[in-house]
């Protein structure tokens, strides 16, 4: 039990600590403030796991991350406080699917809870990958092609979501 | 709400800020949200690599309706990866759970099994499962794959049964093998009978000495009334008409319960005993003994279930032929209007008759409303049932007019008194 609460206050703390770290250019006020936010939303939803505070405090911290890089705090920061609040969405969830405690032996159990957080390191981490080197080469794309991206995006989702029906 | 969903919402509306704001940074943060949903997807299990099978086992093939019932499904891994699956196996109507969940969570590896296990506690009935619903899901829980795994079983709630003390039964005809019921013919019983003067091969310690003392040169023997079994049919009325339920419980239960639990002290006394319900299709049990006998009953009454049909407006048609003569007919029926006529083709065909007739005023005396009209039409009906009863009970019949709130046993002992139930000559 001591590992699982680690990682998941780990991330926490590390969504929490880049937010407030990235806003530290405005002011100590909006530091606290987003720090009281995160932190009160994510306690929230640690502590109620079946209701939809994890969402909520998803959405909030997102919101804070998008809100700091429209208005022009460090990406990087910006960018994993984002990550970690994915993670720590994930793993709120995970550990209360756990918490019902499924029919399973110790060793399954602690071997399906290595897989998932080898697998969410793996998304996570490529995630990030990708928004690094994507940030490094810098290309120019008009407005129009984004656009046309995005509809293409839209439509291959629609697709995989009918395949994923079917 | 779906994870996939949520991340869905998550990205799009990103990808709308970043083209509203035209700040391409926003897009970096979906872009996030996809490497986590393109791994849930690159994970989620394929179906035709996933082999699982279950098998179903619970406790007893059949129970009664006081008893809990433990149904245990082990489930079996025989792919080559770790699953993890929610399982639900949804109670079916009539059921309710007393220990467990119908809904659990399991983590399974290659080779290996989980066992779900629950307890229930059902109504009268029959109940069968076919399958077990596993939900299959990759690690993030975002792609969720249902699966129906056959796991069969079968099981049979018959009516609670209460057991009665074997009652004084004086029933006109008895069949010729040892049972409790006085024959009214001399024999080897226990109650004296008469005397009569003896005969070479009369066990002596039966001579009557004194008679003897008084009349010399002459022997008498002392003889004993005879006790045998009997022929007993039940009647089951399970009109839809007749009954009243009264959220889970209903008029008819109790008329069940009672038709079981008399059945089985007819059976426990020797005697032979054979049932007809009164519903669309005939269910009957011709005349037998013993415990198998009353397997039969109570599977008989196990899936019986009130019927409404407009055929199944009078008694009047019942095949009593099947009963043997002369047996003794116990009819379980709340009684509707004019079946008194039933009774009277009864007794003429020459059957002895017990009437048990739930009362269903006294049993929705509850939900009954207390205005003035109300309060009339109960009148009305109560003494429409007291002139059935009373029709009745002049075909020289004991009718039991049974508040189902009271113990029947009582009752019962108390309408086949010797003297109630004489031998008509």
């Amino acid at each position: 039990m001591l590992l699982p609460r680690t990682i998941r206050l780990a991330c926490l703390l590390m969504c929490t600590l880049c937010l407030a770290a990235g806003y530290a250019m405005y002011g100590w006020g909006l530091v606290a403030l987003t720090g009281a936010s995160i932190g009160l939303a994510w306690w929230l939803a640690s502590s109620r796991p079946s209701t939809p505070l994890p969402l909520a405090a998803l959405v909030i911290s997102m919101a804070w991350s998008a809100a700091g890089l429209l208005a022009g705090a460090p990406a990087l920061l910006m960018i994993l406080s984002a990550t970690f609040a994915l993670a720590s969405w994930d793993l709120v969830l995970f550990d209360h699917n756990l918490s019902d405690n499924p029919i399973s032996s110790a060793a399954t159990r602690v071997l399906f809870q290595n897989r998932h957080y080898r697998s969410l390191a793996l998304a996570l981490g490529l995630g990030l990958l990708i928004v690094l080197v994507g940030r490094t080469i810098q290309v120019q794309v008009p407005l129009i092609i984004i656009a046309l991206l995005v509809l293409l995006a839209l439509f291959s989702i629609d697709r995989l979501w009918r395949a994923l029906k079917a | 709400m779906n994870k996939v969903v949520i991340l869905l919402v998550i990205i799009f509306s990103l990808l709308l800020a970043a083209l509203v704001t035209t700040h391409a940074d926003l897009i970096w943060l979906a872009l996030l949200c996809c490497a986590y949903l393109g791994m849930g997807f690159l994970q989620s299990p394929a179906t035709r690599k996933v082999k699982l099978s279950a098998t179903r086992s619970v406790e007893k093939n059949t129970t009664n309706t006081l008893a809990t019932m433990d149904v245990s499904v082990e489930i079996t891994n025989q792919g080559t990866d770790l699953v993890r699956l929610v399982l639900s196996d949804p109670l079916q109507f009539g059921m309710t759970i007393k220990d467990g969940q119908t809904t659990q969570t399991a983590l399974v590896q290659s080779g290996e099994s989980a066992v779900f296990k629950y307890t229930f506690q059902s109504e009268r009935g029959n109940f069968a499962w076919k399958t077990i619903r596993a939900r299959l899901s990759d690690s993030f829980g975002l792609i969720e794959t249902e699966l129906d795994l056959p796991a069969e079983a079968k099981i049979q709630v018959h009516p609670e049964l209460n057991k009665f003390r074997p009652f004084p039964l004086r029933s006109q005809r008895t069949l010729h093998s040892a049972g409790s019921i006085p024959a009214r013919f001399g024999g080897s019983g226990t109650d004296f009978w008469g005397v009569r003067e003896y005969q070479p091969g009369d066990p002596l310690r039966r001579l009557d000495w004194r008679l003897t003392a008084r009349h010399p040169h002459q022997f008498f023997t002392k003889e004993f009334e005879q006790e045998e079994i009997a022929d007993i049919g039940l009647i089951l009325d399970a009109r839809q008409k007749t009954n009243l339920q009264l959220g889970e419980d209903s008029l008819f239960e109790h008329a069940a319960r009672a038709t079981a639990s008399l059945a089985e002290m007819f059976l426990r006394q020797g005697n032979r005993v054979s049932l007809l319900v009164y519903q669309r299709r005939y269910a009957s049990v011709f005349p037998g003994y013993g415990k198998l006998q009353l397997n039969r009953i109570l599977h008989t009454l196990a899936r019986i279930t009130p019927e409404s049909d407009s055929s199944l407006n009078s008694l009047n048609f019942l095949p009593i032929r099947m009963f043997a003569s002369h047996s003794l007919i116990v009819v379980i029926s709340p009684l509707l209007s004019g079946d008194w006529q039933f009774f009277r083709r009864l007794r003429a065909y020459g059957y002895q008759v017990l009437l048990i007739s739930p009362d269903p005023l006294a049993y929705a005396r509850p939900i009954l409303p207390a205005d003035r009209d109300s309060q009339l039409a109960i009148r009305l009906t109560r003494l429409e049932r007291q002139t059935e009863i009373n029709q009745i009970t002049q075909l020289w019949i004991p009718v039991i007019d049974w508040q189902v709130s009271q113990p029947l046993a009582p009752l019962v002992r108390t309408a086949l008194r010797p003297t109630r139930l004489r031998r008509e000559s």
